[in-house]
């Protein structure tokens, strides 16, 4: 009996270790609530190119702010991402499209990590760092990868069933946890994302 | 006592100088505005190029503080436009007729100015401002004003993309070279964007090179 409620708290204490491993691989993204993150931002859409400003602001612990000018001022998109939906504040007619905006959604929610809060997770462990697997929806599965030397969540993949739908990439300051660049990339159709930090 | 009056006297002056400034500042509308437009269209044909550097203010609800951005910008008669940003981020954009070039430290690219709407509803507005077409625009209500530094067109748009992005735009034309000093886009969303150029150079000659990008 005694061996049992040891062997208890040991599986315990792993699943905690392996949640903290889990969570503190999201630092470097998620800065005090208020901030404001500035990106320079390029969009990818098979022929069409888009460039722009990125300003990003943590509303609270799961909730993000985006909004995105043209670099030559006016507003194109202004919304707000919740893990399991997004409110939309404002949109230039051109990309007013529920399709688009799902897709940016998905896309910048799993690059700031907003979709997978409060999502349950599952770690595994290999030589050289650890996967942590969220679920935020039925088929879809979004794993980040992180390496044992920083902690900190270097790359990732998004799955809708068994297939790879997208996949994206964390670049670090050099010493820091602070991202300077990130970039998505859609792997059935050409849609790449990428954020420098400005 | 002394001190008393020469307090008197500070307060006096101050007040002077704070009412005068009020006044330069304050506008009051053209009396004739087809003469105004004839001066400003006579002015514009008159100009075959302008470099200038300018200042770009945008102020975001979300934000407390405006991102500056500043760079260099060129003119030349018809419809070549080079606005280069350098702080806080490099950006290109450069308008050769109906080609778009943009980029940045990554990429560039070109595009027909009719496949981005977003473009070329910017450089053709900044365009007709430079060229004096946006007094003649049917896509505008047009005001206009002045004190005496400045004429004040006030732009309400009537076009429906126009109208869905800007609920107004102010162009301060200066009186000194009857060219245009700063542009102030008031976007329906709430948000401002303002162009102010400085240094102006009118009439330099300007290489067709500049508005080509290899």
């Amino acid at each position: 009996m005694r061996c049992l409620k040891f062997i208890n708290c040991l599986i315990i204490l792993f699943i905690t270790i392996n949640s903290l491993h889990a969570q503190s691989g999201m630092t470097g993204l998620f800065n005090p609530v208020d901030s404001v993150g500035l990106y320079q931002m390029n969009i990818d859409v098979e022929t069409f190119h888009f460039s722009g400003l990125l300003l990003v602001k943590r509303l609270n612990d799961s909730t993000i702010r985006l909004v995105m000018n043209s670099e030559m001022g006016p507003k194109l998109l202004d919304m707000e991402l919740y893990p399991s939906r997004y409110k939309l504040h404002y949109a230039f007619p051109k990309v007013n499209h529920k399709r688009f905006l799902k897709t940016l959604y998905d896309d910048f929610g799993t690059l700031f990590q907003v979709r997978i809060r409060n999502k349950n997770l599952s770690v595994e462990h290999s030589q050289n760092g650890y996967s942590t697997t969220y679920s935020p929806g039925k088929k879809t599965q979004i794993i980040y990868t992180a390496d044992s030397l920083s902690n900190l969540f270097t790359s990732g993949r998004v799955m809708e069933g068994t297939s790879v739908s997208s996949k994206f990439l964390y670049v670090f300051e050099e010493g820091t946890s602070n991202i300077s660049f990130m970039k998505l990339e859609h792997l059935p159709f050409t849609m790449i994302i990428s954020l420098t930090r400005l | 006592m002394r001190q008393i009056i020469s307090s008197v006297m500070f307060i006096c002056i101050a007040l002077c100088t704070m009412s005068r400034v009020a006044v330069a500042q304050s506008y009051t509308p053209v009396k004739n505005t087809e003469e105004f437009k004839r001066l400003f269209a006579a002015r514009s044909s008159a100009i075959t190029s302008i470099q200038s550097d300018f200042t770009q203010q945008k102020s975001i609800s979300m934000l407390e503080n405006k991102i500056i951005s500043e760079g260099t910008f060129t003119y030349k008669r018809e419809n070549r436009l080079r606005m280069e940003y350098s702080k806080p981020y490099k950006f290109l954009f450069v308008m050769d007729h109906d080609q778009i070039t943009i980029g940045n430290n990554q990429q560039k690219s070109s595009v027909s100015a009719n496949s981005n709407k977003m473009y070329k509803l910017i450089s053709q507005l900044t365009l007709d401002c430079f060229t004096g077409n946006v007094l003649n625009s049917k896509d505008f209500d047009l005001t206009i004003s002045e004190n005496a530094r400045v004429y004040k067109l006030v732009l309400i748009p009537r076009q429906k993309l126009l109208k869905s992005l800007f609920e107004r735009i102010d162009i301060l034309i200066s009186k000194i070279d009857v060219a245009v000093d700063k542009i102030e886009l008031a976007e329906t969303s709430g948000d401002h964007t303002t162009l102010i150029f400085h240094n102006k150079v009118i009439n330099n000659p300007v290489n067709d090179e500049v508005f080509k990008i290899h």
